[in-house]
């Protein structure tokens, strides 16, 4: 399968001709795609966007946005996939950060039920722009010879390396998806998780495509959000993250009916959470991933921490544990924004994660990559924090970390300070760090707690010492 | 400012774990992204905080947008909320 032969099936599919793709504010039939397609490749046409240029596209879970997506797909094209910067764009003297590689940086308008869902009205919200630093040496260097996606490595907040997928890849990494989540044209199938990520892409939304089902896309995910939807739309299949998971089950009320199955990636919830879940919602299947090697393995209902690697995925792990994962749809490599490859050995892919070997060729994660975790359904880097940390002028040296203790944004997290000479140890100069990283970071990255500390303890080195830290918290 | 207005502020800057200040929490500020940003876990606990503060249990209907909008939709909420108690 293909995605053209994927979406000329949708298209000409007479079992769904009721609206069953898009948003809150407008739904569209499949049997629709094909009068969006025709004059979105006008479009295409009148602004000179070649199938080989690549393009930088701005995704939200829109349904202008997913219908733009789609057209991508179908006609072949080279892209980077981005998440929405909003309004940001008509701010002066924003300028977007778009790889030199990227000709073309395309955004597009939601659509809202006032303005109606037709296809020029969607073409109307359609703003594409030259990129400025675009350079051709970089193009060149992608060497494109098949269709190819590309995405940034997700959570990371610092300059990340983007992921090169085939479309064909993609698309194969997806329909590992449908089986294992039981998904079908009867499936009702709410994305409160982004679609320019490949959790939702590749796990949710083109999973969803193949097997057919209605498409509920929900946008700015909150607890609120989460169940109008899920009164209006009544879903029965549920892409959430596990800090949404874990809060349905706080705030449940008595008439919430239970889901046919709820998918949940990033950190597993704990055991007994994970079990209150099931006993209340469901069916709760916590999916193993990354953007490099999208879905490698899930758990099962009655396996709440076993995972069980999707089919083509080999599962190795090495005398310290180390987990490696070969996936034989999974990422072409990494580049860089001036095109270039970063030379990463990708088979096997070391995961930086840690992990035992159980039976009948399942394992279980023991922990997550070295120096980050994983909170809110984000991938939280802590060099990214301490990154913030260090450029406030009264902080001189400081080391972030997490704690086993476990709060709803996920691990607790930490942030060690060494302050300047002349600056005064107080509770207050900690509240006002704090203050910085909540204007600098996104929430869930900012830390619970801030210490500070005269001196940090040093390894022979001269490396703060981590572990004496750790100790510190947990002591 | 009523007296349920005046409770909310407090909670809100008080008891949650968020960067706002009393006076930058007027009326009619939104309550969620494009305002104070109130994310799901601080929602949540505003939710529990305002139950046990008021002694009323929010239903299924009533969770949803149009009460969290500003802090002016919260009030007149809670105040309707808490006059169905008195009578």
């Amino acid at each position: 399968m293909t995605f053209i032969t994927l979406l000329d099936q949708l298209q000409g599919s007479e079992l769904v001709k009721q609206p069953c793709l898009g948003d809150t504010e407008t739904q569209i039939a499949y049997t629709d795609l094909a009068d969006y397609f025709d004059v979105l490749e006008s479009y295409f046409l009148k602004h000179d966007i070649k199938v080989t240029d690549c393009i930088a596209f701005e995704c939200a879970n829109t349904t202008a946005a997913l219908i733009v997506l789609l057209a991508l797909f179908y006609r072949g094209q080279h892209f980077l996939l981005l998440p929405s910067e909003g309004n940001a764009l008509k701010e002066p003297g924003f300028k977007p950060c778009i790889p030199a590689f990227c000709d073309i940086h395309l955004t597009v308008n939601g659509l809202n039920s006032a303005s109606g869902c037709k296809p020029e009205t969607l073409v109307k919200g359609m703003n594409s722009y030259h990129n400025p630093l675009f350079n051709q040496v970089a193009y060149q260097r992608l060497g494109f010879s098949e269709p190819k996606i590309l995405l940034r490595t997700s959570g990371s907040m610092g300059d990340a390396k983007m992921v090169v997928f085939t479309h064909d890849k993609l698309l194969a990494n997806a329909q590992n998806c449908v089986s294992r989540f039981d998904l079908n044209e009867d499936s009702r199938v709410t994305l409160a998780v982004p679609i320019f990520h490949l959790y939702g892409l590749g796990a949710g939304l083109i999973p969803a495509l193949i097997a057919g089902a209605f498409i509920d896309l929900q946008a700015d995910t909150n607890i609120l959000r989460f169940m109008d939807h899920q009164r209006r739309f009544k879903p029965n299949v549920v892409y959430l993250n596990p800090t949404l998971c874990a809060m349905l089950v706080k705030m449940r009320r008595k008439s919430q009916q239970p889901f046919k199955q709820t998918i949940s990636a990033g950190a597993a919830l704990a055991t007994t959470l994970h079990q209150q879940y099931q006993t209340y919602f469901g069916t709760l299947t916590n999916l193993y991933g990354s953007t490099e090697m999208g879905a490698a393995a899930t758990t099962t209902n009655e396996q709440t921490t076993s995972l069980y690697p999707m089919s083509g995925v080999e599962i190795t792990i090495d005398d310290n544990k180390r987990l490696y994962c070969s996936h034989s749809y999974g990422f072409n490599g990494y580049i860089n924004s001036q095109g270039e490859a970063v030379a990463i050995s990708i088979l096997p892919y070391a995961t930086g994660d840690i992990a035992k070997p159980l039976d009948k060729d399942c394992f279980e994660l023991i922990a997550r990559e070295a120096n980050s975790c994983n909170r809110a359904g984000f991938l939280v880097q802590f060099n990214d924090i301490e990154h913030v940390l260090l450029d406030i002028d009264a902080i001189i040296q400081v080391l972030v970390l997490n704690s086993d203790e476990e709060t709803l944004r996920g691990k607790k997290l930490y942030a060690f300070c060494q302050l300047d000479y002349g600056f005064t140890y107080t509770e207050n100069q900690a509240k006002l760090i704090r203050q910085v990283c909540f204007n600098e970071l996104p929430r869930y990255a900012v830390p619970d707690e801030i210490i500070l500390r005269q001196s940090l303890p040093l390894l022979a080195n001269g490396k703060i010492d981590r572990q004496a830290l750790k100790q510190s918290i947990t002591a | 400012m009523n007296d349920i207005t005046q409770q909310l502020k407090k909670i809100i800057t008080t008891d949650l774990d968020v960067n706002v200040d009393e006076t930058s929490l007027v009326g009619d500020i939104g309550l969620l992204e494009g305002g104070i940003g109130l994310d799901s876990i601080a929602v949540m606990e505003l939710i529990s905080i305002i139950e046990q503060t008021f002694g009323f249990e929010f239903s299924d209907d009533d969770l949803n947008m149009d009460a969290f909008q500003t802090l002016t939709t919260l009030s007149e909420f809670v105040t309707q909320k808490v006059s169905a108690l008195k009578i």
